[in-house]
């Protein structure tokens, strides 16, 4: 480890800074508590392999239906565990399925990803509105007519 | 149960669901006592991540009790208070082995940039999140970490996420002592870098944002010095401040929501034609000096952004980047918290209960009511602001 480094003083820093930069700053009495690089955890960032505790790996595979797609990899293999929330339907799980066939390399992947995302929310939304919308314009059409 | 449950751009609502399930021998499910909002959370909010779908539960910061356990889940017990990293891993893969439990092979099938993250979108697993009063919590006897007795949930609750990530920003930063380190954001996770950074030996800390009360947060939390970018031209001003070469190093804790730049607001964040606005990253090669790190943890999206590659070419700088691998942080940050070098529950300004928790988007997005993090409390606990 080096050694410790010459203490700016507050003074300095006002000096040195002379702009916007508000108040000297208040180092805190724990200053430099994780300086020496043996302290921090994700140093180095790639350890010796280890399993981590209470593993069971390979892990087996989970039942049921994925909610998620593989993106177009075919030699990647499908992970044990899955997400299972808000399974893909209609339009919009349709332009998803689409685009999943593509790898996530491919921008037109993302592309189409976001599409599908709009499409749904967009149908969502008409969905809501047109139970309403729709009787309303029909009778103010027919209301329009018969006064005419 | 009850859930927040996403309802297209710029719109979220708390809805009943039905309750999780055990869906893998090795799951466990999780009464949730506590859970935040994160500025990832805005990402999903406003549309920018692929793949997001109606009915999907966000929250991937959160606090629990352990309700039920699969039959292969060792190492924790029924009633255990637990803390939950956002990310789910496996414990035995290629990268888990080695420590990079953000990068998991076992959790996420639909791409390859990043492992399965509780409440998240499709695009990471599809796994609802923990806005909720329950939530699945795959591999819960690897990923769980206890909360040990004489710290509260509210403290342990950033660690699961934003104080984790902090760390790693500064620690990213491969600070020896003695430099000038630039936090890019004065959102929770700039703020924890802050801290973070100060406890690596950093000898100045400047916060950059341009929101007033965020700037003033930082400054009287951590005795940072703080600039606001719409006030001066900062790269210069920067410069000017570090004998005219820069800062060591250069947190981004912003992220691909970045304001400053018009165009790249129109490009990316209006018309789609780049994943959001690569601004703080520009700010952070411009304000690093030859030789420096840039590192890099704000997040972005897919596929590509206008960074300013020739000029961090040039300056023979280093990026380091990368999704904080939570779980190896933790009994760390723990002892930071039971040593009483910090309290994280400090960075709550708003505990809301679950119904609230749209409101508490909202505040949070437009960074208003001087919210810089909100928790939501579904158990009922929430003291109403
Ligand atoms: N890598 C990870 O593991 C990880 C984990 C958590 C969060 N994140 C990411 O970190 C980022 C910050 O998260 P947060 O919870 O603090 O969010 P936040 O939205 O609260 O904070 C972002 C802050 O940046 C400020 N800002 C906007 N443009 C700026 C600019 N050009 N320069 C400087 N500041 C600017 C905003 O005013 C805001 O205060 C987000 O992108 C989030 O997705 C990453
Ligand atoms: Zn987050
Ligand atoms: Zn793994």
């Amino acid at each position: 480890m080096d050694p410790t480094p010459r203490v700016i003083t507050p003074d300095e820093v006002q000096r040195k800074s002379g702009y916007q930069s508000v108040g000297p700053p208040k180092r805190p009495p724990w200053w430099g508590i994780d300086r020496d690089p043996a302290r921090r955890p994700g140093v180095p960032r790639m350890r010796q392999p280890q399993p981590w505790p209470n593993t069971r790996f390979p892990p087996e595979r989970q039942p049921g239906t994925p909610a998620v797609f593989k993106h177009g990899r075919p030699n990647k293999p499908f992970p044990p565990v899955f997400g299972t929330s808000c399974p893909p339907r209609g339009l919009s799980g349709a332009i998803r399925s689409v685009a999943y066939g593509l790898p996530d390399h491919y921008p037109t992947h993302w592309l189409l990803l976001l599409l599908g995302d709009r499409i749904e929310s967009w149908g969502t939304r008409a969905r809501r509105i047109l139970p309403v919308a729709l009787p309303v314009a029909i009778l103010g059409f027919l209301v329009r007519r018969a006064l005419a | 149960m009850k859930a927040l449950t996403y309802d297209g751009p710029y719109r979220v609502k708390v809805r009943n669901k039905p309750e999780p399930r055990i869906e893998h021998p090795q799951d466990g499910i999780v009464r949730v006592t506590a859970a935040a909002i994160c500025g990832s959370d805005l990402h999903l909010l406003h549309g920018l991540i692929p793949d997001t779908r109606i009915g999907f539960t966000f929250g991937h910061e959160f606090t629990g009790v352990v309700e039920e356990l699969g039959p292969e889940a060792q190492g924790v017990r029924k009633g255990d208070r637990v803390m939950l990293p956002f990310q789910i891993f496996c414990g035995g893969c290629y990268f888990c082995t080695r420590g990079l439990t953000s990068c998991c092979e076992s959790t996420n099938p639909a791409t390859d940039a990043g492992t399965g993250i509780y409440g998240y979108s499709h695009t990471m697993g599809g796994y609802d999140g923990g806005q909720a009063e329950y939530v699945r919590v795959p591999f819960i006897g690897v990923d769980a970490e206890k909360i040990p007795d004489d710290v509260e949930d509210l403290d342990a609750l950033p660690i699961t996420d934003a104080f984790a990530t902090g760390y790693q920003a500064a620690e990213m930063c491969e600070l020896k002592g003695g430099e000038t380190v630039l936090v890019l954001g004065c959102g929770p996770v700039g703020l924890f870098s802050m801290w973070s950074a100060w406890a690596m030996g950093a000898e100045r800390v400047i916060a950059v944002d341009h929101v007033d009360y965020r700037l003033e947060f930082a400054r009287n939390w951590l005795g940072v010095e703080t600039l606001n970018f719409r006030d001066i031209d900062l790269v210069t001003t920067i410069k000017g401040m570090t004998d005219d070469r820069g800062a060591d190093a250069t947190v981004d804790a912003v992220g691909l929501e970045a304001a400053g730049s018009p165009v790249h607001r129109a490009l990316g964040i209006y018309l789609k034609l780049e994943a959001g606005s690569p601004q703080a990253l520009n700010f952070a090669i411009h304000a690093t000096r030859k030789g420096g790190t840039i590192s890099v943890i704000g997040a972005y999206g897919p596929p590509y952004n206008g960074v300013d590659i020739g000029t961090y070419m040039n300056k023979a700088q280093r990026m380091n980047t990368g999704q904080a691998s939570v779980k190896r942080y933790m009994p760390r940050l723990l002892e930071h918290v039971q040593a009483g070098r910090i309290r994280p529950q400090q960075v709550f300004t708003h505990r809301l209960p679950l119904d609230r928790a749209p409101e508490g988007y909202r505040m949070f997005a437009q960074k208003r009511d001087g919210c810089v993090k909100v928790a939501l409390l579904p158990d009922g606990s929430a003291t109403l602001h």
